[in-house]
């Protein structure tokens, strides 16, 4: 019978489901009853545990609602109290059925019980009831309220028999379910485990026998097949199993023929391989076959020409006995009947003397013969002979038939080789005669090539010259590129080099200035030294200050020369163009050279050339400059001979390098020598900075060597060139040219804005450009007539008794007296005790020098007011106009020129009203000028043209000129250049009262020279007349105190008492702050210092008795500017004087303070005595300003 | 029966030595006086032990006999007084604790009486017995203890 596998795993699986089902069951059965006693449990047993904290709790709650009751002595609330009972006993009522009915009904009679004697207690208690039977009362209800609670709890007691016999019953049927499960399930198991065992085995073993068998396959042993051991799936396996094996049997068997015939094909082919002669295959081939098919004997017949077959090759024939026929013709015998056949022929059972194959140990017949025939291409070409021991098998065959082409291809193509190795005879010898001809062929062709190496070599010629040029060609290039190269490397390295200077140039203005700080402070406190005001000094003391003043000075000297040259070659310099005449600067050249030359014992002459212009568009003072530097130069560097300077038209062969310059439209200034001379190639050295030519030059004459570079740099700045021209040992030439007309770009920076250098205010000079040399005068003894006492008179300080002679004639010509002191003590004294209207002052003295009589005059306040004039050799005027003084004349000086010094002083000395000149060319406005003027009883004179006033002031002198901006003949700013040519400080005030709106520019031009400026419209006469009532007031009450002509020059008021008054000093500079202090507290003055802006600004709040600020520039957190606004916002401060201090003389800086608020401007290194002065001038007026407010 | 012999002979004996226990505090115009069975040997008492003794909390007496305490009427002025001098609380206040403890079941309160001759007598017949009476009572049959 066929169990299949699947049956008896459902068999495994239906019997543990009935087991497992069985198990259920019987369990479900056993917790039923379990089941059963729990609820009798809970249903009996559980509520009476939860009625007896129930009821008490009920019952407590009664017992409170009385004891409330009774406690709020209510009645009502007793009444409540009773009420629960019914509750209670309802609650009693509905646990009746767990409840022994006896308990129940003795647990009701308590409980009624208490509640009556309660409520009885209560209700007497509410009465107020008290007494021996009330507490009688009491006690039984509490004996009540006892016995129904000990009712209560035997009620609501559990039975303890009764509930250990319930969990006893559990507990067994418990125990009894346990046990009914382990059984069950003991027996489940073993049934499963034992089907399992049953099943399993019987698979193993099948499987066994498969895996075993299936093994076996693997290792390719297929002869025994599987035990087919059971009758299931397995077993199926089996059969299938055995079955794949036969099949892989019989594969493989086919596959081994395949293979050997396949290798049979492939052995033949290599062993036919090669070229091999026809013979040579057949022998091959029949040697291979006969092993192949393991024939004994084997021959093959190839065919011939003629049709018939021929023995090719044999194996083993030979021992046949008697050998085969070597011929057959078609169809004759079996050969030639197989080849005709084109098939197999197998011919078996051959008769024994048919044939006999030999061998060492025996011999026999052959089993069969086979002949096959080799075809090809339709035709036989061979038959191949094999004979048999072993019957022909059919591998044989099928190897036979599949290299039967094979073998017909090979013979064929053997045959075809032979054929064609006979043609390549006859070709090889065809090809020998060909050599021969070629040989001849190249002998001809040798000759050609003769000819076409001659061509070569004149072709070769050709292209060599052809690459010369090439590389000439490309050489230029190189030499093009090259040269721009140097040239952009030029044009960077130019750029540099200006970059370079610009840097050079702004460092040495930078540094200038830092030195003058310190610088300043020497100054001032050797200069302090040196007067030792308070006496302690030895006069050797005295000296070695004086030389660190003088040593300062020079240092000072040097410092700005620097500055200069930086400032021309940083461009900082600023020119001012206007009309110079030739003539002056001749003149003046003149003056200043001609006692050098003198000194030198050289002859000095200056020569204007004819034919050229009166003037030229220049600024003048870089002309003299340039002048002063090469004159200066020459006579340096001049022992013996002489100094020219020819003013003449350029030459028309000079050439320059300015390419807007040509002969034509330039002035020439020759400045000729027959000094060293200057070798050619030390020509540029001698402008450059710092540099002269010799060394030891340098030592000889001192110097900076800056004097030749400065006037080059000048030159180029005003459009022009110097040039040198010089042999070494016969003198020097300089040439400066100047263009006739200034260039454009100067033209355009020239104007009324132009920038004028705070420190060069414009000397006091001579005025009379074409005054002839100075007139010699008699010698006479230099009597002076006394002057009495009261008498006004002049004072002379001059040690030149000729120069003193001739002044006191022209001194007395115009009617005064004067008193001469020959040295500076005497002139002090005398000034001191007899107070002259005026003093003329030599700076060349005996005993000091004209300066320190000067700052001596200053110092002492009852000589500071009287007006002083300069004469001097030296040509100082600004630092003797620094100084305060009226006016500063350059010796040699004309006679003229003295009669200007004694009006420039003595008119300030007398008494009398200011007197005015109106120029007006309107009439009716000029009338009510002269009008209101008159009204104020004041001496005025009207003119209508700037002509005319020029021609009136040069014969008068007035005191203030108000004037009309537009003039019909010439505008008022050039009458204003023109008046200060011609008078210089000595020209009277200016109001400008105008009726046209003028520029920023126009105005500050106008601030240079004039005092005030008025608009014109409808009030104009009135703040005309308040300007003009300020101008005399101003003159009346001090002639003199006021001129300062915004230009630098403060001439001490006097009477200004310094002692007590009180001055803010903001300098970031403790030196110079020390300076400045010790100065100002050595004329008493009360020093308050801040050290920035901020500080300054904050000291002014403090302290309200500031009467003057001097207020430093440079400084952290806040500059001066800054400082000076804020100052200025203050309207409080509006009218503080403010003096602004500041080493960087730059241009606009004055300017600028002046925008910023400041009243006036000093640079540094700052003057004591000039300091003095402005503060004095600043305090006089503040003073003024207070008594007018 | 016995016990109120013993105390009818000992207050004659120790009548005359009685001491008057005058009300400390005059001003009210109310006072009380402590008085005893004449069985009892205490002369003096603690005002803390008659206080735990009114309420109860104290039992018995240093010889071991039951405290019998009576009061008198709650609205007795001299109960007022004795209740707040010895007990230290308002007479409401007592009879609120004694409905807690009656209520409860633990205890029952002293007798309360309507004069201090029902007090007297209540004492005099109650071996253990201890009162108060006002100032004036007559009580020639009890024993008059003082406090301390």
């Amino acid at each position: 019978m066929r169990v299949t596998i699947r049956s008896k795993l459902a068999a495994i699986v239906v019997a543990a489901v009935l087991a497992l089902v069985v198990l259920i069951v019987g369990t479900n059965l056993i917790a039923n009853r379990m089941q059963a006693e729990l609820e009798t449990i809970q249903g009996r047993y559980l509520p009476k545990m939860d009625l007896g904290p129930r009821l008490e709790a009920d019952f407590e709650r009664a017992r409170r609602a009385f004891q409330d009751a009774v406690g709020s002595h209510d009645l009502d609330a007793v009444n409540e109290a009773r009420d629960r009972k019914g509750a209670i006993l309802d609650e009693l009522a509905a646990a009746r059925d767990f409840l022994d009915p006896a308990q129940a009904t003795a647990l009701r009679e308590a409980i009624e019980g208490y509640f009556t004697t309660a409520f009885d207690v209560s209700r007497r208690l509410v009465g107020g009831e008290t007494g021996e039977a009330l507490v009688g009362a009491m006690a039984a209800m509490q004996a009540k309220q006892a016995l129904a609670t000990d009712r209560l709890k035997i009620a609501t007691r559990l039975d303890r028999g009764e509930l250990r016999e319930a969990f006893g019953t559990i507990a067994r049927t418990q125990t009894t379910v346990g046990r009914v499960r382990l059984v069950l399930s003991a027996a489940c198991l073993a049934l499963v485990i034992s089907l399992a065992v049953w099943v399993g085995s019987g698979v193993l073993r099948s499987l066994g026998a498969v895996d075993d068998g299936l093994r076996r396959f693997g290792k390719g042993d297929f002869a025994r097949p599987i035990a087919v051991v059971s009758r299931d799936e397995l077993g199926d396996v089996a059969v299938q199993a055995n079955q794949m094996a036969d099949s892989l049997r019989q594969l493989m068997a086919e596959r081994d023929r395949r293979d050997w015939l396949k290798n049979a094909q492939a052995g033949l082919v290599r062993e036919l391989r090669g070229e091999l002669e026809p013979e040579e295959v057949a022998t091959r081939a029949v040697r291979f076959l006969a092993r192949a098919v393991e024939a004994p004997a084997a021959a093959l017949y190839t065919a011939d020409a003629d049709g018939s077959f021929r023995l090719a090759a044999e194996h083993a024939l030979a021992s046949a006995g008697g050998g085969a026929p070597a011929r057959f013709r078609m169809g004759e015998g079996l050969v030639g009947q197989a080849a005709r056949q084109e098939d197999l022929t197998v011919v078996s059972d051959v008769p024994t003397d048919y044939m006999r194959v030999r061998s060492g140990t025996g011999e026999g017949a052959p089993r069969a013969i086979v002949l096959v025939p080799l075809p090809h291409a339709s035709r036989v070409v061979g038959v191949l002979e094999l004979a048999m021991f072993k019957p022909w098998s059919e591998g044989a065959a099928e190897l036979v038939s599949s290299v039967r082409d094979t073998l017909a291809i090979a013979i064929v193509v053997a045959r075809a080789r032979a054929a064609t190795r006979e043609l390549l005879a006859a070709t090889q010898r065809q090809a020998e005669r060909l050599a021969a001809q070629e040989e001849e062929l190249r002998a001809n062709n040798d000759e050609l090539a003769a000819q076409e190496e001659e061509l070569r070599t004149a072709n070769t010629d050709l292209s060599q010259r052809t690459e010369e040029l090439e590389a000439q060609r490309q050489t230029l290039a190189q030499r093009n590129a090259d040269l721009d190269e140097a040239r952009v490397r030029l044009e960077q390295r130019a750029a540099e080099l200006t970059t370079v200077s610009a840097y050079k140039s702004q460092f040495l203005a930078n540094m200038s200035h830092e030195l003058r700080t310190p610088l300043n402070s020497m100054l001032l406190l050797s200069n302090l030294l040196a007067e030792n005001e308070d006496g302690r000094l030895t006069p050797r003391q005295i000296e070695f200050a004086r030389t660190i003043f003088s040593a300062g000075k020079d240092l000072l000297a040097l410092i700005n020369q620097v500055l200069d040259l930086a400032k021309v070659e940083s461009g900082h310099q600023e020119i001012e163009i206007g009309p110079v005449p030739l003539a002056d600067l001749a003149e003046r050249a003149r003056r200043v050279f001609t006692p050098l030359a003198r000194d030198k014992g050289l002859a000095f002459a200056v020569t204007v050339a004819a034919g050229l212009p009166d003037a030229i568009p220049t600024d003048r003072r870089r002309v003299e400059q340039i002048l002063t530097n090469l004159l200066g130069n020459a006579i340096k560097f001049t022992t013996k001979g002489e100094v020219t300077l020819r003013i003449e038209p350029a030459g028309a062969d000079a050439r320059f390098r300015r390419l807007d310059l040509e002969p034509g439209g330039c002035i020439a200034f020759v400045v000729c020598d027959t000094g060293l001379g200057i070798a050619p190639e030390d020509f540029e050295r001698v402008f450059a900075p710092f540099e002269q030519v010799d060394a030891a030059a340098d030592r000889r004459y001192g110097g900076t060597g800056l004097g030749l570079g400065i006037a080059r740099e000048l030159t180029a700045l005003l459009g022009g060139e110097l040039q040198l021209r010089s042999t070494l040992g016969a003198g020097s030439t300089f040439t400066c040219f100047l263009p006739r007309r200034p260039p454009a770009q100067l033209a355009a920076s020239a104007g009324p804005a132009a920038i004028v250098e705070p420190s060069g205010a414009q000397s006091g000079r001579g005025r009379s450009p074409a005054a002839s040399s100075p007139k010699a005068h008699a010698s006479g003894a230099p009597t002076a007539a006394a002057p009495g006492p009261g008498e006004p008179f002049l004072l002379l300080i001059e040690d030149d008794p000729v120069f003193a002679a001739t002044f006191g004639e022209v001194i007395e010509g115009q009617g005064f007296t004067y008193l001469l002191a020959t040295n500076g003590q005497t002139g002090l004294r005398v000034a001191r005790e007899r107070r002259p209207k005026g003093i003329i002052l030599d700076v060349r003295l005996p005993d000091m020098d004209g300066w320190r009589v000067m700052e001596k005059l200053r110092a002492d306040p009852s000589t500071a007011s009287i007006p002083v004039h300069f004469i001097s050799a030296l040509d100082a005027s600004e630092r003797g106009l620094a100084m305060g003084a009226v006016g500063y004349l350059t010796k040699p000086v004309t006679r003229r020129d003295l009669v200007s010094v004694i009006e420039a002083l003595v008119p300030r000395a007398g008494e009398r009203s200011a007197r005015f000149l109106v120029v007006e060319d309107d009439a009716f406005t000029a009338d009510s000028i002269v009008r209101v003027l008159e009204a104020e009883r004041l001496e005025t004179r009207r003119v209508s043209s700037a002509e005319a006033a020029l021609a009136v002031l040069s014969r008068e002198r007035f005191d203030c000129m108000i004037l009309d901006l537009s003039l019909a003949d010439m505008s008022g700013l050039d009458l204003l250049q023109a008046l200060r040519e011609q008078q210089g400080g000595a020209a009277p005030k200016v109001v400008v009262y105008t009726a046209r709106a003028l520029s920023r520019p126009e105005t500050k031009a106008l601030e240079a020279y004039a005092e005030a400026i008025v608009l014109k419209d409808g009030s104009s006469v009135e703040r005309l007349l308040d300007e003009v009532r300020l101008f005399v007031r101003r003159f009346q009450s001090g002639p003199g105190r006021d001129d300062a002509p915004s230009r630098g020059l403060e001439p001490a008021p006097p009477d200004v008492r310094f002692e007590g008054r009180k001055v803010l000093v903001v300098d970031d500079d403790m030196r110079t702050v020390y300076a400045l202090s010790a100065t100002l507290r050595a004329k008493g003055i009360e020093v308050v210092v801040a050290d920035t802006g901020k500080a300054a600004l904050e000291a002014l709040e403090a302290r309200s008795d500031i009467e003057i600020v001097l207020m430093d520039i440079m400084m952290p957190e806040m500059d001066g500017y800054e400082a000076m606004r804020r100052i200025r916002a203050d309207a409080r401060f509006g009218a503080l004087p403010i003096i602004a201090l500041t080493a960087k003389a730059m241009k606009g800086d004055a300017e600028k303070c002046v925008e910023a608020g400041a009243s006036r401007y000093l640079p540094k290194p700052i003057d004591a005595d000039r300091l003095l002065a402005l503060i004095a001038a600043c305090l006089g007026g503040a003073g003024e300003a207070r008594a007018r407010g | 029966m016995r016990a109120v012999r013993l105390g009818a002979l000992l207050v004659g004996l120790l009548a005359p030595c009685a001491l008057h226990v005058a009300a400390s505090r005059a001003a009210t115009g109310v006072s009380f006086r402590v008085v005893v069975n004449p069985g009892n040997p205490s002369s003096a008492v603690e005002r803390r032990f008659l206080a735990e003794a009114f309420l109860k909390k104290t039992t018995r007496w240093a010889d071991g006999r039951a405290i019998r305490p009576v009061d008198l009427n709650g609205e007795s002025p001299v109960r007022q007084r004795f209740c707040e001098d010895v007990i230290g609380r308002s007479v409401v206040a007592v009879k609120n604790y004694w409905q807690q403890i009656v209520f409860s079941g633990r205890d029952l309160p002293p007798p309360e009486l309507d004069t201090d001759d029902e007090i007297v007598r209540y004492v005099a017949k109650h071996d253990g017995a201890i009162g108060y009476v006002s100032g004036s009572a007559n009580v020639e049959r009890v024993k008059i203890v003082t406090l301390r």
